[in-house]
């Protein structure tokens, strides 16, 4: 029993690990083709009088990555937006049990968003708009919006679990504590 | 409606992170006005189109530019420079401060960069010079707030996507007003340093002010191809920005030495990380400005309050105090996605300056950044400096007053932001 528990708690680390270091990846490799682009772009435009046909649209391609991908990174390392002054003042308690109910009820809201945006592709998929400098489907470039949100509702989801099974605060699934003390 | 922005202020207090009020607020809206969720999938269409304008471009551009310049050795460079020309005056050390805060946001366009990067350097030096911690961390943080104002600021370009206003003409448009907190919280600098009687530094020799001269040429580069690129007609926003990661590339990497390839690596991901931080309200916003306005409730709100046919100076009123309100409290992004589609009706109806609108915007969220209880610097400076509350918000009266002077000042004289833009 006891080894099947661990097995299982690897297994849990492994994919963690890996969706994490796989979301740091895309987010540095998109930031570092968007700043090419727009520096070729730039250059182009201003030297050579011609600007890249395709650096529009990769732009809006990478910006999607960067936005929904970011976010779901962002959540695993507690580093969203929060107006805490009131949480801040709470005993750690009533902190914990705030977080609870926080986690899982944006968990909720992110698998609700997940599921319209899997709605929305399913609707938008079959016009077969195409991206015209690029050639490529128009849906495609969308499929990391309800990944991304699927993975930050997991993420919230796991927050709560681990401020339930833990004495201390979890601020995300691995960060521990209170960033703001 | 009312429960939707009931809810949406609850949810903001209990802490929730802040793309939930928006996004719930969104989809009450939308439940209210369709009756179901059917067609739910264009708030998902809403919120990709929202964040692909390619103006919102220069905000990734411009915070890896500044997160490549923070990393290296440009701020200091510029403190040396300041330090050199103004520091043997009366209040010299603080008017430096100033300064430099001043500069290093014109070069990052980042409040909370410019206090880590100037602030934390110069504060010992101050205290040791005499000058009372209550009055150095309120000078770091208002001083770092002008950054708001000089472009490059993500404020603006998130204002001017939303309000369709050019955001090469608001960049402009803050330059004036920016300057004026710079000399006003220079005077006060020098009127403090007067008071305690705070003795001056020792006056740099020429060759000392040349060799600081020469080494901090290179990182005042950032505001001329930000200024005269866009004053110029030469760049976009966007390109501005881009061309500000290169030549930030090239300082740092080639010029400085002081970056490797790992630093570069990790500057992209937390810009990346910092750019999704932001667009993801950008996206919730654009699904709640598409919603309200989708139900007439910009027009609700105003008649409610009792507004419907303001004039324009009533209305420039109600906007300074309703930003001034939303920014004490919430994140200025939050607050200028949430306000702008409200008021934006009304701005169009009174044919009101939609760039003097975004410069008095931008002021007030300045001063609500810095506005206890819970403004954001004030927070910014209790965990950079680790002071206590109390020590950052007993400075900041004389700096609140100097702000709101300004925004009396741009209101009576609009000139002030807008003259700049005849010359264009």
């Amino acid at each position: 029993m006891n080894s099947k528990k661990h097995f299982i708690s690897q297994f849990y680390q492994a994919i963690y690990y890996f969706i994490n270091k796989t979301e740091a990846f895309l987010l540095v490799m998109s930031v570092l083709l968007m700043a090419t682009n727009n520096i070729a772009n730039v250059i182009g435009r201003v030297v050579f009088q011609e600007s890249l046909f395709f650096s529009e649209e990769l732009n809006s391609i990478l910006i999607i990555l960067i936005t929904f991908a970011g976010s779901s990174y962002a959540s695993r390392h507690a580093r969203h937006i929060k107006m805490t002054a009131l949480f801040d003042l709470m005993p750690t308690v009533y902190k914990k049990i705030m977080m609870i109910i926080i986690s899982l009820l944006t968990a909720v809201i992110m698998w609700m968003m997940c599921y319209f945006s899997i709605e929305y592709i399913g609707w938008i998929a079959p016009k077969g708009k195409i991206l015209p400098a690029m050639q490529i489907p128009v849906y495609v470039t969308y499929l990391w919006v309800p990944m991304s949100l699927f993975l930050t509702g997991l993420e919230y989801l796991l927050t709560a679990i681990k401020n339930m099974k833990h004495p201390v605060l979890y601020l995300s699934s691995s960060i521990k504590g209170d960033i703001y003390d | 409606m009312e429960m939707m922005f009931v809810a949406m202020i609850i949810l903001l207090l209990l802490g929730f992170p802040m793309k939930i009020p928006l996004l719930v607020g969104s989809l009450i809206g939308f439940f209210v006005m369709f009756g179901s969720f059917e067609h739910v999938q264009f708030m998902i269409q809403q919120m990709i189109a929202g964040v692909k304008p390619a103006s919102l471009i220069a905000i990734p551009m411009f915070i890896l530019a500044a997160d490549i310049m923070t990393r290296g050795h440009s701020a200091n460079r510029l403190i040396d420079m300041v330090m050199a020309y103004i520091g043997h005056h009366k209040g010299g050390l603080a008017v430096s401060t100033a300064t430099a805060c001043t500069l290093f946001g014109a070069v990052s366009g980042s409040t909370q960069a410019t206090v880590v990067a100037i602030g934390s350097p110069l504060r010992p030096k101050l205290l040791e010079n005499g000058y009372n911690d209550s009055f150095v961390l309120s000078l770091i943080i208002n001083s770092s707030g002008i950054a708001l104002l000089i472009p490059p600021s993500i404020g603006m370009i998130i204002y001017g996507g939303i309000s369709h206003t050019s955001i090469s003409d608001l960049f402009i448009a803050g330059i004036i007003p920016g300057l004026l907190l710079l000399l006003l919280f220079s005077m006060y600098s020098v009127y403090y340093a007067k008071k305690h009687n705070i003795p001056t530094l020792d006056k740099a020799s020429r060759q000392h002010k040349w060799r600081m001269t020469k080494q901090a040429i290179w990182p005042l580069g950032f505001p001329l191809i930000i200024i005269i690129g866009i004053y110029g007609g030469i760049f976009s926003p966007t390109e501005a920005a881009s061309t500000c990661v290169l030549y930030a590339l090239i300082l740092e990497v080639w010029v400085f030495k002081s970056l490797s390839m790992n630093d570069i690596i990790d500057s992209a991901k937390s810009s990346g990380l910092i750019t999704a931080v932001v667009f993801i309200l950008v996206a919730a916003g654009a699904a709640f400005s598409w919603v309200i306005s989708y139900a007439q409730i910009p027009q609700a709100v105003m008649s409610s309050l009792g507004i419907a046919d303001a004039s324009k100076i009533e209305l420039l009123t109600i906007i300074s105090i309703a930003f001034f309100i939303g920014c004490m409290f919430v994140d200025s992004i939050v607050v200028i996605l949430i306000l702008v589609p409200i008021f934006l009706p009304e701005i169009d109806r009174l044919e009101l300056d939609k760039v003097l609108v975004g410069i008095l915007i931008t002021l007030q969220v300045a001063i609500g950044a810095v506005t206890p209880p819970f403004g954001c610097n004030i927070f910014t400076a209790v965990a950079v400096f680790r002071r206590p509350y109390m020590d950052v918000v007993k400075g900041l009266l004389p700096f609140l007053l100097l702000l709101l002077l300004v925004v009396m000042l741009v209101i009576s004289f609009p000139k002030i932001a807008l003259f700049p833009l005849e010359f264009l």
